[in-house]
């Protein structure tokens, strides 16, 4: 057993489910419903407390849906990435390892150039309930793609002097786990925080 | 498709097909908003296809489809209290 782990072979469980990959999705699991805490503190806010400028006015959507479609991007190219290291392909996992951290790095200007434009327009942290809900929903998911993005780049920097593939696999894929969790809550976050209340 | 190593997955084509399709519903959902007068209609197909965004990545990018049942319902189980949760914590919101 001792040779198993210090060769990184995963070990035998009754459910034949690996143990870490298990423990992934459970935490997975449970950032669900913090998410879900921060997206319906700002729906009730959005709707009752409201004041200052309006999010109407505020939504520049054609500059979001392209973050979106730059976040959904990413997504492919971390499975790609998933898809390579289970392959066998090193240098083609590593790759679209870095183009994943890329895209995400992309979506964080994006959304650092919409706080920035918000705040110039007055509608700052503190102004109301709306604008706090705002920020600590879409803050919080800036931050996990920030931490994906980090995440992403130890792989990438690993995978320098390490092959991604064979046990190593399963480390590209839980980082790819992460990453599309991460695309799954802002797909969320599209279409209840700026499609719906922009609808005509 | 199984590998090597006995992991099951999506093939490359399939995951490039995919993200076609995600593109293209994301392309809708910008264009519907802009739709005049049918707000509820507009509501529908947005949550319609918000939903079937988040089916697909989860089940094919994340492999849910081709793993092992317990995983998927563990995710399920996340998914379902976070919109109980939600649920509740609206209308205890709201009461206040």
């Amino acid at each position: 057993m001792a040779d198993g782990v210090a060769q990184g072979h995963h070990q035998p469980t009754n459910t034949g489910i690996d143990s870490t990959k298990l423990g992934f999705w459970t935490f997975l699991s449970s950032e669900c419903v913090f998410f879900a805490t921060l997206l319906v503190g700002h729906l009730v806010y959005q709707h009752n407390f409201h004041t200052g400028p309006k999010a109407q006015d505020l939504f520049n959507i054609p500059m979001t849906t392209v973050s979106t479609f730059v976040l959904l991007m990413s997504s492919l190219a971390m499975a790609l990435a998933v898809h390579y290291a289970h392959k066998g392909e090193h240098g083609s996992a590593r790759r679209w390892v870095l183009f994943t951290a890329l895209m995400g790095l992309v979506f964080l200007g994006f959304q650092v150039l919409e706080f920035s434009t918000f705040i110039s327009e007055g509608l700052t942290l503190g102004v109301s309930p709306f604008a706090s809900s705002f920020y600590a929903l879409t803050g919080f998911h800036g931050g996990h793609v920030a931490m994906g993005v980090l995440w992403l780049l130890s792989v990438w920097f690993y995978g320098g002097k390490h092959q991604l593939t064979g046990d190593t696999a399963l480390g590209v894929e839980l980082a790819g786990l992460y990453w599309h969790f991460v695309d799954i809550v802002w797909i969320v976050i599209f279409t209840l925080v700026y499609l719906l209340p922009s609808t005509k | 498709v199984t590998d090597a190593h006995g992991h099951a997955g999506p093939t490359r084509a399939e995951l490039i097909r995919l993200a076609s399709i995600l593109s293209v519903i994301t392309l809708i959902e910008f264009g519907i908003i802009y739709l005049q007068g049918m707000r509820g209609l507009v509501w529908a197909v947005l949550a319609v296809l918000s939903a079937v965004k988040f089916y697909f990545v989860a089940s094919v990018f994340m492999h849910l489809k081709f793993e092992h049942k317990i995983l998927a319902w563990v995710f399920a189980i996340g998914v379902f209290n976070a919109v109980w949760m939600g649920i509740a914590l609206r209308n205890v919101i709201m009461l206040a």
